[in-house]
């Protein structure tokens, strides 16, 4: 492009080569830089394809869930098993009994919907611990108690 | 009398737009940066649930985050959600169904909020979910 005033021209240059490599490779490692994947811990479900579990006391025809042991939890975030109100470090102990029974039983998770997520977690925790210390692979359901 | 001065020929004056591109990506770059930056200031005031039987989360495929920092505050994709359906509006229109969804939730927030993303999350097709806690 030319600006002309008077007599004077006065170029517009675009040279790509001059964009210069240091401001390019800033950019480029800024994006690097704020994309790099971080080392994640938690727990990962892969789940089937199936109606969502939230409905799941609702849909109990399309989703049937049978020898289980009932793990629940109230919003006050009192653990019961098997309906019986058991202490956060007894509940390890209570499941693996009923396990030890019945091996081939799944753990049935039922939640208040007002508990906190921490609870979940927890139960989620001591589950896992359960299955582990009898070297069985984790068979779990989550339901959830809605008002 | 007039007096003729020769004045040395001076060389056609040119400016550099290269300076205008770099101001352009830098400006690109520092907008990612904020957006980012935001989001990483929310991630850091979430209190994760400690799991002691925790697992390594695969984070190489497709990953997104959703933070949920209190039951009226959720984020996806660096992004404020007003309603669960926006969801759908960020996951369909990128196509993404193939994603994992990696929540990091406050562990004061209600087991419903949690729930009610999830059973979006699997309305909108995306099956491979996880939680991610610290500890």
């Amino acid at each position: 492009m030319k600006i002309f005033k008077e007599n004077k021209t006065i170029d517009f240059k675009f040279d790509f080569v001059s964009l210069s490599v240091a401001n390019l490779s800033f950019i480029i490692l800024s994006f690097f830089a704020l994309n790099i994947p971080k080392k994640e811990k938690g727990i990962l479900f892969a789940f089937e394809k199936k109606p969502a579990f939230a409905q799941l006391p609702y849909q109990t025809q399309k989703y049937e869930v049978s020898n289980y042991i009932k793990f629940s939890i109230n919003d006050k975030g009192e653990f019961f098993v098997e309906d019986e109100p058991v202490k956060i470090d007894e509940t390890t102990y209570k499941l693996k009994n009923y396990l030890t029974e019945d091996s081939t039983r799944s753990i049935y998770i039922i939640i208040h919907q007002d508990a906190s997520y921490e609870y979940l977690i927890k139960a989620f925790d001591i589950t896992i611990e359960t299955f582990k210390a009898l070297k069985l692979s984790p068979k779990i359901y989550i339901g959830v108690i809605k008002r | 009398m007039a007096v003729k001065i020769n004045f040395p020929k001076r060389e056609i004056p040119s400016i550099s737009v290269v300076s205008l591109a770099n101001l352009a990506l830098i400006i690109a770059v520092f907008m990612v940066i904020v957006v980012k930056v935001e989001y990483y200031e929310k991630s850091k005031i979430i209190n994760l649930p400690k799991l002691n039987n925790s697992f390594k989360i695969p984070t190489q495929s497709k990953v997104s985050t959703i933070l949920i920092v209190n039951d009226n505050e959720i984020y996806a994709e660096g992004f404020r959600i007003k309603s669960l359906d926006d969801l759908s509006t960020i996951y369909l229109m990128k196509s993404q169904k193939d994603i994992s969804v990696l929540i990091k939730a406050d562990k004061n927030v209600k087991v419903n909020t949690i729930i009610e993303v999830m059973d979006k999350l699997r309305q909108i097709g995306i099956n491979k979910i996880a939680f991610i806690t610290g500890g």
